[in-house]
């Protein structure tokens, strides 16, 4: 991967991590290395999320109200710290799915070559 | 399974997260770690393998904690702050989440104060010393000059006083029957109460204690509007007691004699005369009619406390509502009437008069302008620092509106973030007012020890931190600092978030208008420091140079001895002078006396001079009065001393009590032709037609209240000499009072009979407040003497109070008022100049923090840190060059005004002023010096970098 690759990549994994982590939710609640490993298995280890870009960017959710953490116990378990989507977070999912697809639409009509 | 822990709280440090919170964020990142360890495992990979892979993938999640950090504030808030609007658990009460919501935004409010780091210091730098500058001035001024009475409604208290002809002096004193008639004029007085300023000698352990009294008439206090704090107040009941009188005493003598105020009532005082016995305690603010008096006495107009008083003084409380020149017009009209209706066989005419207190004393009107100038200057000190604190907010505010705008983005209110920056000036204007409040403390300590008593004396309103004053203070630093934040806020709410985030500091910085008025700011500091300073130099050159002033005469070690006899002691003539024989003899057989001899020191306080004597020269009466002093003298005296004889011959043994030696000024004043001696002299006392003698037995106030006069009417003085004139005032002052006239008489063998004319045997029926001065002056060989030239002249009489001070202490306390002056611009000129380097200091950093990237430019473009030291320095040197320009000039202008308010300097010289300017400047370079090393060490490459 050249410089400018690496580079692209960072910023769209930036633009995108929100989203990423939003969807994940969508379905049900998660926990952190659950999220990391759908992530790593989903996108064929093109895109991983260590520790310290996941927790970050966990607790940043949470503080805005779009995700809501608790710890769940079960028996005969060490409990767990458990994800799920809020109503707020649920209408920024809408939101942003909206937005992004509209963005690669954009993105993939200009760099998707030009028709006679 | 592996503990992560060692590798992931290195990440975690320094965040500042409640312990919980830490603890659940390792638990989660364990939990992560430990599930990877596992995959590994799973994965084939050996134990050791697997741990070693994910103990470094651990170490190396350096960004966890720049990821964490902005959270870390808002994170805290949101655990606990529900934004307005979000719904908080239902079962939680309202009070617990106004009291969290509370704690939060104070919390928030800390987290605001602490990032601005050493602003906020400086901030509550400036605001102390602000503070603890005008805190002081209001407290010696409100004291002082502008509010010296206290007692409720003040402004309808007055003395009733008489004058027999236009333009005489007024008299306070009238009889008991006048008392009575005045006191049913009850449209006029809603009541008339009686006083008298006496001393009264209390007796313990055998020794005796002068101790200022008034006797008052029962009720007088409670139409002050004051009360006892502790015991009863005085009753008419109280009047018709015999054997001790019933007194109240102040709360400092109760705890001098009894260790509790408490602890003083019902006890019995033993004086000279009559024992008090103390049925009530007056509060430490109580002070009637000036602040000297301990004791106040229950008086009956008639009783035996007012036998050889000319009268009682007289003060009333008039019917509220009613104008002082209503109450001028009825009162003369009613003089005549009031005056048949008392049998007062006199005419005169009745007028209000101020009551005692009212006028804070003359020593005070010295000092007036002094003291309005600096209240001025008070108040500008704390506008620059208010506009200084605004200059260093100001500085960060568009750091700040950032931070606003991204919480707002996160769902905070307006009102809240309004909250948390009120709460933020509250924090630092209470530090402030904390450290100003403590400063004030230590301050009005330091002068109240060293104001003059004759300052104080005549105020009823104690020098203390004045609780509305700093209140006052703290209310302007306050309003300054909502002028200054809030639009931030405002601006932050209004404001695109996206724009404000691009902006950058410099836009705020560079503003012209900005730069413009914080360079103005700081001009004008420079200026108020160096006026500041000029005044303290002036004032303090002129107490050194009045200390050094020509006394007329060699004050080496030459001491006063004084001793207060009461008139019950050693009341027989020949007793009298066969005591003052006996001190003398003793004092001079002590080692090291050169010399002993009755008489007192000048300046004169034996005898103190009278003011608004009438002078009748040469069998002439004279238009004006005169400041005369005398003082009785052994003919060895003017020797002693060091007097030369200008004309005539010395005083001799044998000499009668009409022949006088005159000082120079005196012979001057009256017989300008420059023939004294054979001339004659008689004082008219009062300034009326009464020519008498005062007796030598004085009251409280020097003898200018309650003066016991005697009627005969004595011969004319003969001046026999006149000798060489000392200085017995401050020199050179426009507002001084006139020097005052002296002459000497020969001492007689026997003494000036006691006031009662009383036999010994009547003794136990004296009601005190009369007593006698002897003074011994004495020079010796050295300063050390002393202790054993005091008690030789105690060791005569232990009962007497004996006290003993050099002349050029005397000399000192009569330049008090320059002394205060002279502390006062000092000490303030040192505030200010402190203010102005703040200044100096907040104006350059903030300089030199905006132009960074300027500085990186100059110094990638080859730039050298020496070139940008000078490049700083002269920024700084523009500024204060001005300032002091300014400030000289202004100066200047001010010293051709006060002029007169200075002795032996001139207030136009120009080498104080070079001298202040020379310091300011290398002061101001210092606080220069920071900033300008902190651009020096700017390095272009990060600095353009980060650009």
């Amino acid at each position: 991967m050249t410089d400018i690759d690496a580079r692209l990549d960072r910023e769209l994994k930036k633009g995108s991590a929100e989203l990423i982590i939003l969807s994940l939710l969508e379905a049900r609640a998660r926990h952190g290395y659950e999220l990391s490993k759908l992530i790593d298995d989903r996108s064929k280890g093109q895109i991983t999320f260590h520790i310290d870009s996941l927790y970050p960017l966990l607790y940043r959710l949470e503080e805005r109200g779009w995700i809501a953490g608790t710890w769940v116990e079960r028996a005969g378990e060490r409990r767990r710290r458990f994800y799920k989507l809020t109503a707020e977070g649920r209408r920024v999912l809408t939101r942003q799915r909206k937005t992004w697809t509209t963005f690669v639409a954009a993105i993939a009509q200009l760099t998707g070559g030009e028709h006679a | 399974m592996p503990d992560w822990s060692p590798d992931l709280r290195p990440h975690l440090n320094s965040l500042r997260l409640t312990p919980e919170r830490e603890a659940d964020i390792l638990e989660e990142l364990s939990q992560h770690l430990d599930e990877r360890w596992r995959a590994l495992l799973a994965s084939g990979e050996s134990e050791a393998d697997a741990e070693r892979t994910v103990r470094s993938e651990a170490r190396s999640a350096t960004r966890l904690h720049g990821a964490l950090a902005p959270l870390r504030q808002s994170r805290a808030a949101h655990a606990q702050l529900e934004w307005p609007g979000s719904q908080g658990p239902s079962e939680e009460r309202l009070i617990v989440r106004i009291a969290r919501r509370c704690a939060a935004e104070l919390t928030w409010a800390w987290r605001g104060v602490r990032s601005r780091g050493w602003r906020a210091a400086l901030v509550v730098a400036l605001i102390g010393l602000a503070l603890a500058g005008n805190v002081l001035v209001f407290a010696v001024a409100d004291s002082v000059v502008f509010r010296p009475v206290t007692y409720p409604n003040a402004h309808e208290l007055v003395e009733i006083q008489r004058v027999r002809q236009p333009g005489a002096r007024a008299d306070g004193f009238m009889s008991a029957n006048l008392l009575d008639t005045w006191r049913q004029q009850t449209d006029l007085f809603a009541s008339v109460h009686a006083y008298l300023t006496k001393t009264v000698f209390l007796v313990a352990d055998g020794r005796s204690e002068l101790v200022t009294t008034a006797d008052v008439t029962p009720g007088l206090i409670e139409m002050l509007g004051a009360r006892p704090g502790w015991g009863r107040s005085l009753t008419a009941a109280d009047t018709s007691e015999t054997g001790t009188i019933p007194a109240l005493i102040s709360a400092r003598l109760a705890r001098e004699r009894y260790g509790r105020p408490e602890g003083a009532l019902n006890h019995i005082l033993e004086t000279t005369a009559q024992a008090l016995l103390v049925v009530g305690v007056m509060p430490d603010q109580f002070k009637f009619p000036s602040g000297t008096h301990a004791i106040w006495r229950v008086m009956d107009p008639r009783g035996p406390l007012t036998r050889n008083f000319a009268g009682v003084r007289s003060i009333a409380r008039t019917v509220p509502g009613l104008t002082t020149d209503v109450l001028t017009e009825r009162m003369a009209q009613r003089s005549g009437a009031v005056g048949q209706a008392a049998g007062a066989g006199e005419k005169y005419s009745a007028i209000p008069g101020l009551i005692p207190m009212a006028d804070a004393g003359p020593p005070a009107a010295k000092v007036r302008t002094m003291f309005l100038t600096l209240v001025g200057g008070a108040l500008f000190l704390l506008l620059t620092a208010c506009a200084n604190v605004a200059n260093l907010e100001v500085a960060g505010a568009m750091h700040r509106a950032r931070k606003f705008a991204v919480r707002l983005a996160l769902g905070a209110s307006p009102a809240t973030l309004g909250r948390v920056v009120l709460l933020e000036g509250a924090l630092l204007t209470t530090a402030g007012v904390a450290a100003g409040a403590g400063l004030a403390w230590l301050a009005v300590g330091v002068v109240t020890s060293y104001v003059p008593v004759g300052f104080t004396r005549f105020s009823v309103n104690p020098i203390d931190l004045d609780t509305r004053a700093l209140l006052y203070m703290a209310t302007i630093a306050m309003a300054t600092w909502c002028v200054v934040s809030l639009p931030t806020v405002l601006y932050a709410s209004s404001a695109h978030l996206l724009a404000l985030l691009k902006s950058d500091d410099r836009s705020a910085a560079q503003s012209r208008r900005g730069a413009f008025v914080r360079r103005t700011l700081t001009v004008l500091e420079v200026a108020i420091a160096v006026i500041l300073v000029v005044g303290g130099l002036l004032y303090t050159r002129s107490y050194l140079a009045l200390l050094h002033v020509d006394k007329g005469f060699d004050s080496t070690n030459l001491a006063e001895i004084a001793f207060a006899i009461p008139v019950e002691y050693h009341d027989q003539p020949a007793e009298f002078s066969q005591f003052a024989d006996e001190v003398v003899s003793r004092v001079r057989a002590v080692p090291g006396v050169l010399a002993a001899v009755q008489g007192s020191a000048p300046p004169s306080t034996g005898n103190s001079p009278f003011s608004g004597v009438g002078m009748e020269i040469d069998g002439r009466r004279l238009d004006r009065t005169f400041t005369v002093g005398d003082t009785p003298v052994d003919p060895a005296y003017f020797h002693v001393i060091g007097l030369t004889l200008r004309q005539g011959r010395w005083l001799e043994p044998g000499d009668v009590p009409t022949d006088v030696i005159v000082t120079e000024s005196f012979a001057r004043q009256f017989w300008p032709d420059g023939q004294a001696v054979g001339r004659t002299f008689r004082r008219l006392v009062g300034g009326n037609d009464l020519p008498s003698a005062p007796t030598g037995v004085g009251t409280a106030e020097g003898g200018k209240l309650g003066i016991v006069i005697t009627k005969p009417v004595v011969p004319p003085s003969v001046v026999v000499g006149v000798v060489s004139e000392f200085r017995s005032t401050r020199p050179a002052l426009s507002t001084d009072s006139p020097d005052a006239l002296y002459y000497y008489t020969p001492s007689q063998p026997t003494p000036p009979a006691p006031p009662s004319q009383a036999p010994a045997v009547a003794r136990a029926a004296s009601t005190g407040g009369s007593w006698r001065f002897l003074n011994v002056t004495v020079r010796l060989d050295s300063p050390e003497r002393a202790a054993r030239v005091l008690e030789a002249a105690r060791s005569v009489d232990r009962r007497l109070r004996v006290t003993m001070e050099s002349v050029d202490a005397m000399y000192a306390e009569m330049f008090g008022d320059v002394l205060l002056a002279t502390r006062i611009t000092t000490g303030f000129s040192v505030v200010a100049m402190l203010v102005a380097l703040v200044g100096i200091y907040g104006v350059m950093a903030y300089l030199v923090m905006s132009r960074r990237r300027e500085i990186g430019v100059r110094m990638a473009l080859g730039a050298r840190p020496g070139d940008i030291l000078r490049l700083v320095i002269a920024s700084s040197a523009r500024l204060v060059l001005v300032g002091i320009a300014i400030g000289t000039a202004v100066a200047l202008g001010l010293a051709r005004w006060t002029a007169s308010q200075f002795f032996g300097v001139s207030a136009m010289a120009p080498g104080s002023y070079v001298m202040v300017a020379l310091v300011v400047a290398a002061a101001a370079l210092v606080a220069t010096w920071h900033p300008a090393r902190q651009a020096a060490r700017v390095d272009p490459v990060r600095t353009l970098r980060s650009e």
